[in-house]
């Protein structure tokens, strides 16, 4: 292999894959990054095996020669030391030779780096691309709804699959569903006429993968596609993938959690409510068990309440813009509910209770592409 | 090792192992127990490139990327788990459960090693027991082993014990030789002890052999000519040396090795431990009947039950040396 | 209470008389007048439960192992004894101190103190009351008790085991310096063996050597039991009787089948006891915030290991971690063990997160409900 690369541009992408590195696995070779250098131009991998990044420099774009490949071939160099080499070396450009069993050469203006590399060949491979389950989105509206679901993920292990968010598709609408068993987030949206709906069930991607993904997307318009695999999920961008595996295990059945009749019905403001609770959860949140009290009251009011047994009680009402059905007691963990008003954007909410020991559920009142559902705390 | 050697090598164990995966009839968990250099760690290996190796035969090619990457562990399908420190800790059993919670990297069967599985610490060795009972995905489990009777019950009853023979004298020579500062000699007479004691490094150890050795040498020559000599050399050096019981008792395994080599040098066999004495060695048959080395072979012996019944080692020496002079 | 009032309550303590082997020797003619062991055999590692006052002369006692009372008495019979039947009786006695008084706190199934300064028999003379009980206790069942009357507990108990069996022992206030005085030093409450020992050192043997220790030298010595040891040997003792009182701890222990010598033999037997303490503590609905484990060795010599726990919990998983690690600590010495037990202690109620103190709200208690 021998290639002479841009150091700006080789620099950047190193430091792109070196994201999904990690220094503490199992398999020796992910200590390394992988440089394939093609025709076309060079590829890098990164990976801790639950999350790959692969990056594309081009031999040429927009009329910037990026590339020049003298030898195709390839190489896994340790990341640590390679990523720190790459970023301090001198000139405008960087040659990389590999010769025999896998010695490499890095050239830069009058430096160069003797570095041993490895095997290749027993780098993972990933999955092939394939067709056939893609879509896309735009990436803020990915953003978003990772955003909107993410937060409400399980961080406990004893039930691996719920640490993820669970995708599924029903007529021409994605659905995005994250849940500890506690509390339920549901977020849709409406695929783009024309891309070939999906078929997608119990697909579920560990929440710290979207998390990571999220920091690569932008705020703007501009595409992102996802290709899901058997094993993975595949996020593609211009010239770059993010690999996640899969979460197994079957997701539990979310729909006819959602409860359809209503008992007592609360609409009021978002950013009133969340500012309440966030004040009773300065005493609740001592006990560590964030657990808050609301009783309706006869005149469009609503009570909040909280009472710690060391330090003492709050109280507060709010007043609503409609309330209706029948009176209510309920507890909940106040923690919960904010986690969940902190995502929704819109002004108002409208809040559907089925009783003192039912869930409960929350909604934007300006469009129904979202929902935040909770079982409420018995209190005796 | 390829797996034609390790068929030689262990054949019960690989023939019963070849017969189950023919015939599609692989446990989801194997305890291979057996004495280290008994090849347990590379039959697991052997097993799980039989599964990868992409020439799909009867037997892993080894050569191939995927058996390379199950013996260099950078294949993610394949996961090795080893003492950390003095045991294997529940946060590593929970590491490996963590990997099983994902879909595979690359493959849909999954193995995993488990290196010394005795030395599980209790809460380790539970969380394993849940994950044995309900594997969620295709999976091979293979723990390793010395003494399976260490590993919990309800860990034993769920897996299926594959016994290896011990090592063949020959292979335990190999890897004692392959070791640091360990050469020809002090392989040869650490491949046939039954025991092997510990000590700082693998060249200390062998260091000791040696001098062990050469007093054995010394202490035959003496005691067969001056026994005052003899007994001197025991007191000055030999108690000294094999300091305590486990210790004495190699140097009379030592010591019973080069009687056999009387009787091998006299039968005309080639197995002879102190190879390089041979010269002596013929010399000293000459002058022995057969019966008479059988008589100090046993005493040998007789000294090595006092020695485990808490006889005074000096006493029990003695007596012994003086029994080797006279041959009764 | 001032020391006066205190003087002027009436407690009875009542402890049958060698309880399961009595019993015993009512229901099975044949092992009348012979000595007579309840518990374990003696091939089988148990302990001795209770012994007929035959036994008692060879030295046979409660607690000790049946092979050494075996050895002792090879003539002594030896059953299992049934649990079931003692309960049963216990419940009869009981009913009985029910039926003078509410005040009765039960010490196990055969030993109870009773407050009677107020009694439904309206009796104004504690004496007259203990020997109503001992009386009605011999019609109902035919076993006999003793008892001790006096104004504190302390005092009654030593009186109850003053003249045993089959005794009653008054201690009036103005005798009652007399004897605390004549009792010898270990009859007090709270002296083992340790203490014993340095009582020994000391010279102190009987409670009037005590009394003439000072208050600050006792708890120079044996810190917050130095105050209590004051007071014993003035004839002191302000507990009153509990009916309620709250079990402090819970715990189960086990002779085992054979010594072990790992760990991980270990474990397995120490779950088994955790589970029986669990299903308990669950019952009752409460956490507890210390976990002990008990190891006798081989030899005899015993040792105690705790752990006291973040928060209360009856969270199988995180008290057997904290068992194993207190095992590993206590017994991985490689002495063989023969008998292992696990006690939880420090109660907490369902709702209660810190310990009882000040609070101004009621506890309420939470669970948080599940969505599926």
């Amino acid at each position: 292999m021998h290639f002479t690369v841009d150091r700006e541009q080789f620099v950047q992408h190193v430091q792109n894959v070196n994201k999904a590195v990690s220094s503490r696995t199992t398999i020796p070779i992910l200590t390394g990054i992988k440089i394939i250098a093609a025709a076309d131009g060079v590829t890098l991998t990164g990976s801790d095996s639950d999350i790959s990044i692969e990056t594309f420099i081009p031999a040429e774009e927009n009329d910037n020669q990026y590339v020049q490949v003298q030898e195709q071939g390839s190489i896994v160099l340790q990341a640590r030391f390679f990523a720190e080499i790459v970023k301090k070396l001198p000139g405008e450009e960087i040659e990389v030779v590999v010769q025999d069993q896998f010695a490499t050469t890095i050239r830069s203006g009058s430096v160069v780096f003797n570095l041993n590399g490895l095997d290749p060949e027993e780098y993972p491979r990933l999955p092939k691309l394939d067709d056939t389950n893609m879509f896309h989105l735009p990436q803020s509206l990915l953003k978003d709804m990772i955003r909107q679901t993410v937060f409400a993920v399980s961080a406990q292990e004893t039930r691996p699959v719920l640490t993820g968010v669970n995708l599924e598709s029903e007529n021409g609408e994605l659905i995005c569903t994250a849940t500890d068993s506690h509390r339920l987030a549901l977020r849709k949206a409406n695929l783009e006429a024309g891309s070939d709906a999906p078929d997608l069930s119990n697909i579920v991607i560990p929440g710290k993968s979207l998390n990571e993904l999220s920091r690569l997307l932008s705020d703007d318009d501009s595409t992102v596609e996802i290709i899901i695999t058997e094993t993975q999920v595949m996020f593609r961008f211009p010239h770059l993938l993010f690999y996640s595996r899969l979460l197994d295990g079957k997701y539990p059945v979310t729909k006819n959690m959602i409860p359809s009749e209503t008992k007592t019905g609360v609409e009021l403001s978002t950013k009133e409510l969340l500012q309440s609770l966030d004040r009773a959860l300065l005493l609740s949140r001592e006990t560590k068990n964030n657990v808050i009290n609301l009783k309706t009251l006869g005149d469009g009011r609503v009570e909040i309440n909280s009472v710690s047994s060391e330090i003492g009680k709050v109280t507060e009402n709010i007043d609503c813009d409609k309330i209706d059905g029948e009176e209510l007691r309920i507890s909940f963990n106040g923690k919960n509910i904010t986690d969940a008003l902190k995502v929704i954007d819109s002004e108002k909410i409208h809040i559907q209770f089925t009783g003192a020991m039912s869930p409960f559920v929350v909604r934007p009142t300006d469009h129904d592409q979202m929902l935040h559902l909770f079982s409420p705390v018995r209190t005796y | 090792m390829s797996w034609e050697a390790m068929l030689e090598e262990q054949p019960t164990v690989m023939s019963l192992l070849e017969r189950s995966m023919n015939k599609d009839r692989v446990a989801h968990a194997y305890i291979f127990e057996g004495k280290a250099g008994a090849g347990k760690r590379e039959t697991a290996l052997l097993m799980a490139q039989r599964f990868f190796c992409v020439e799909n035969s009867a037997v892993p090619c080894g050569e191939c990327r995927e058996c390379r990457r199950i013996t260099h562990g950078n294949h993610s399908e394949v996961m090795f788990l080893q003492p950390e420190g003095a045991s294997i800790k529940k946060a590593q059993v929970e590491m490996l459960q963590k990997e099983f919670t994902y879909k595979g990297m690359e493959a849909r069967l999954k193995i995993y090693i488990i290196e010394d599985a005795d030395r599980m610490t209790a809460s380790a060795a539970n969380s394993l027991l849940k994950f044995l009972e309900e594997p969620e995905s295709p999976t091979l489990a293979i723990l390793l082993t010395e003494n399976a009777h260490f590993l919990l019950d309800t860990i034993q009853s769920r897996a299926q014990k594959i016994s290896f023979s011990p090592p063949s004298i020959e292979r335990r020579r190999r890897l004692f030789q392959e070791r640091e500062g360990t050469g020809e000699i002090a392989a040869g007479l650490l491949a046939k002890l039954p025991h092997v004691p510990e000590r700082e490094s693998e060249a200390a150890l062998a260091e000791w052999i040696v001098q062990g050795r050469n007093l054995v040498i010394q202490l035959t020559e003496e005691v067969h000519q001056r026994l005052h000599s003899a007994l001197l050399t025991l007191q000055d050096k030999w108690l000294g040396h094999f300091s305590d019981r486990e210790e004495l008792d190699i140097g009379l395994d030592m010591l019973l090795f080069w009687y056999r080599d009387l009787l091998s040098i006299t039968y005309g066999s080639d197995d002879i431990t102190y190879f390089d004495q041979k010269a002596t060695l013929e010399r000293v048959a000459l002058r022995f009947s057969e019966m008479e080395v059988v008589a100090r072979l046993q005493a040998i012996l007789e000294a090595k039950r006092r020695l485990r019944a808490n006889a005074n080692a000096q006493l029990l020496m003695e007596h012994l040396l003086i029994q080797l002079q006279e041959g009764s | 209470m001032k020391q006066e009032e205190q003087k002027l309550r009436k407690i009875i303590h009542i402890d049958m008389d060698a309880f399961f082997a009595s019993i015993e020797q009512r229901d099975q003619p044949r092992l009348r007048n012979k000595p007579l062991v309840v518990g374990g055999s003696p091939w089988s590692r148990g302990v001795v439960a209770t012994c007929s006052y035959e036994a008692r002369p060879y030295g046979i006692h409660s607690a000790m192992s049946s092979y050494e009372a075996y050895r002792r008495c090879p003539e002594a019979i030896f059953i299992k004894g049934n649990m079931e039947k003692y309960r049963e009786v216990s419940r009869e006695i009981m009913a009985i101190f029910h039926n003078c008084t509410d005040l009765v706190e039960p010490l196990s199934l055969d030993e109870a103190y009773l407050d009677v300064t107020e009694n439904h028999w309206n009796m104004p003379s504690a004496t007259l009351a203990a020997k109503e009980i001992r009386r009605r206790i011999y019609q109902k069942t035919g076993l006999t008790a003793s008892a001790g009357v006096s104004y504190n507990k302390f005092l009654a108990k030593t009186a109850s085991d003053y003249d045993k069996p089959d005794g009653l022992t008054v201690i009036t206030p103005d005798r009652a310096d007399a004897f605390v005085k004549a009792l010898s030093i270990g009859d007090f409450r709270g002296v083992g063996k340790v203490t014993k020992r340095k009582f020994d050192s000391l010279g102190i043997e009987t409670g009037e050597d005590l009394q003439q220790l000072s208050e600050a030298r006792l708890v120079e010595l044996f810190h917050k039991q130095g105050h209590v040891f004051y007071r014993q040997a003035r004839g002191i003792d302000e507990r009153s009787v509990n009916p309620e009182r709250e079990r402090k701890s819970l715990g189960k222990e086990t002779t085992l089948s054979q010594d072990l010598l790992l760990v991980q033999d270990m474990l397995p037997v120490i779950e088994e006891l955790l589970d029986q303490v669990l299903a308990r503590l669950k019952k009752d609905g409460i956490r507890a915030k210390c976990i002990v484990l008990k190891i006798k060795f081989a030899d005899f010599q015993q040792i105690t290991r705790r752990s006291t726990l973040e928060h209360p919990s009856n969270d199988r998983s995180e008290l057997l971690e904290a068992l194993r690690l207190l095992l590993e600590e206590g017994a991985s010495g490689g002495d063989p063990v023969r008998l292992l037990g696990v006690t939880a202690s420090e109660f907490y109620g369902p709702g209660e997160v810190t310990g009882g103190r000040g609070k101004v709200y009621k506890t309420v208690n939470y669970e948080q409900l599940r969505l599926f």
